[in-house]
């Protein structure tokens, strides 16, 4: 089965990633592209510009096209149950080690909500892979950057852990054969469970680099802060060996001549979006926009 | 005269028995508080070691990378935690052993 493309709209706060995101979607429903949209930002605006209240699990919009709101929160707390679940099972001395209490504080551990955009990203494209697109909403910057790099950064560290662990078991089976001669070394659940992580995040990794399958796009305003934190942007991905696909000048002035790029990369796709003194919120208003659009605009702004 | 005198006798007599249970009084004060003192120094000198170990392991997860020892991922540790149990209670004994290095390493070599 065909996997859905994968368009992520990141960039500063307030340069309207949302907006473009409804936009984007909305184009890609009336085109017949069967389409999901979902907000990944904590601070989410889909609802507002939709006009319809949203929730974790996505609801239909208008024919071909559904929208959520991905609730960070739930899927740390689901993690950690899981995790309390699987110590119990495991664990003999659980109550010795006061774990149990550890797990209140652990919510808000750095890594964490990454982590839950990275699980909320999985399950969706499990759920949804029926669809022909999936646009994601991402938070500002800082979170969306750390969200790219996590596969990276995770399975550099997994290489390590398994380097170790294969060491450790090298040594074991040593001992047991002087020791214990004649029986069989029992495989390690350690290993394994690292060789499966780092299986999958090595997978991750492979995706967020691969332009045919992912698409990230920067949403920018024409003014100096935005440019500064879009060439950041692009430093940080390039370090994870992840490309930007496009750039959308989204509130310009005249739509004909992309606003003078001080930019010290070339990004292959540029699409400006005019401005609008009417407020775009409710699927009739971002219609009348997309209406208004040169047609090859709109075309471009749903691939 | 012989009221007085009998009078007399009687806080002469007094003042043995008054200065003995005084003097044991004041002895088994005395030998409360050395065993008190004693009791006290003994389960300090239990919980003294363990504390320092404590703050030891308390230092090396805040400070870890400073010396060495760089944390992963938080999501890491937790996926790999519920297989670890063995790994947890090790941890646990290395906090009793950890302060007396060196009679570990001899038990290690068997050195009396």
């Amino acid at each position: 089965m065909k996997q859905p493309d994968i368009v992520f709209y990141m960039g500063k706060g307030g340069t309207g990633k949302s907006t473009v995101s409804s936009l984007a979607g909305l184009a890609a429903a009336m085109k017949g592209k069967k389409t999901l949209v979902v907000s990944m930002d904590s601070a989410h605006n889909l609802s507002d510009i939709f006009e319809i209240p949203l929730g974790h699990t996505p609801k239909k919009i208008v024919p071909n096209l559904f929208a959520g709101e991905i609730d960070q929160e739930r899927m740390i707390q689901i993690y950690l149950k899981e995790t309390q679940r699987a110590l119990k099972k495991n664990y003999s001395y659980l109550t010795a080690f006061n774990l149990e209490k550890h797990f209140d504080i652990l919510k808000f551990s750095p890594g964490l909500e990454e982590h839950a955009l990275i699980m909320a990203f999985e399950q969706l494209l499990e759920t949804w892979n029926h669809l022909d697109l999936i646009i994601f909403d991402m938070p500002p910057t800082a979170l969306s950057v750390k969200f790219f790099n996590l596969p990276a950064l995770s399975h550099r560290w997994m290489s390590q852990l398994q380097t170790l662990r294969e060491e450790i078991n090298r040594k074991k089976e040593i001992v047991n054969r002087v020791k214990l001669v004649g029986k069989t070394y029992e495989r390690d659940k350690i290993l394994k469970k690292i060789n499966e992580m780092k299986a999958n995040y090595q997978a991750l990794e492979k995706r967020f680099q691969d332009q045919d399958q992912v698409s990230i796009k920067v949403v920018l305003n024409p003014n100096p802060l935005a440019l500064s934190e879009t060439e950041r942007i692009y430093k940080n991905l390039k370090t994870a060996g992840i490309y930007l696909s496009g750039i959308i000048w989204n509130q310009t002035g005249d739509t004909t001549v992309p606003p003078t790029l001080p930019l010290s990369f070339k990004i292959p796709s540029h699409l400006c979006l005019p401005g609008t003194t009417h407020q775009l919120t409710g699927i009739e208003a971002l219609k009348t926009y997309l209406n208004a659009l040169d047609s090859n605009d709109c075309a471009r702004l749903s691939d | 005269m012989i009221n007085e005198y009998s009078e007399s006798d009687e806080k002469s007599a007094e003042k043995p028995i008054e200065s003995i249970s005084r003097k044991i009084k004041a002895r088994l004060l005395a030998l409360w508080e050395t065993a008190d003192s004693v009791a006290r120094n003994k389960a300090v000198e239990t919980l003294e070691p363990e504390l320092e170990e404590l703050e030891h392991v308390f230092a090396l997860l805040v400070q870890g990378a400073f010396v060495g020892i760089p944390s992963p991922p938080m999501q890491i540790s937790l996926a790999l935690l519920p297989l670890m149990e063995r790994e947890m209670m090790l941890m646990m004994d290395k906090i009793d052993t950890a302060n007396e290095p060196l009679s570990h390493l001899f038990s290690i070599f068997d050195v009396s």
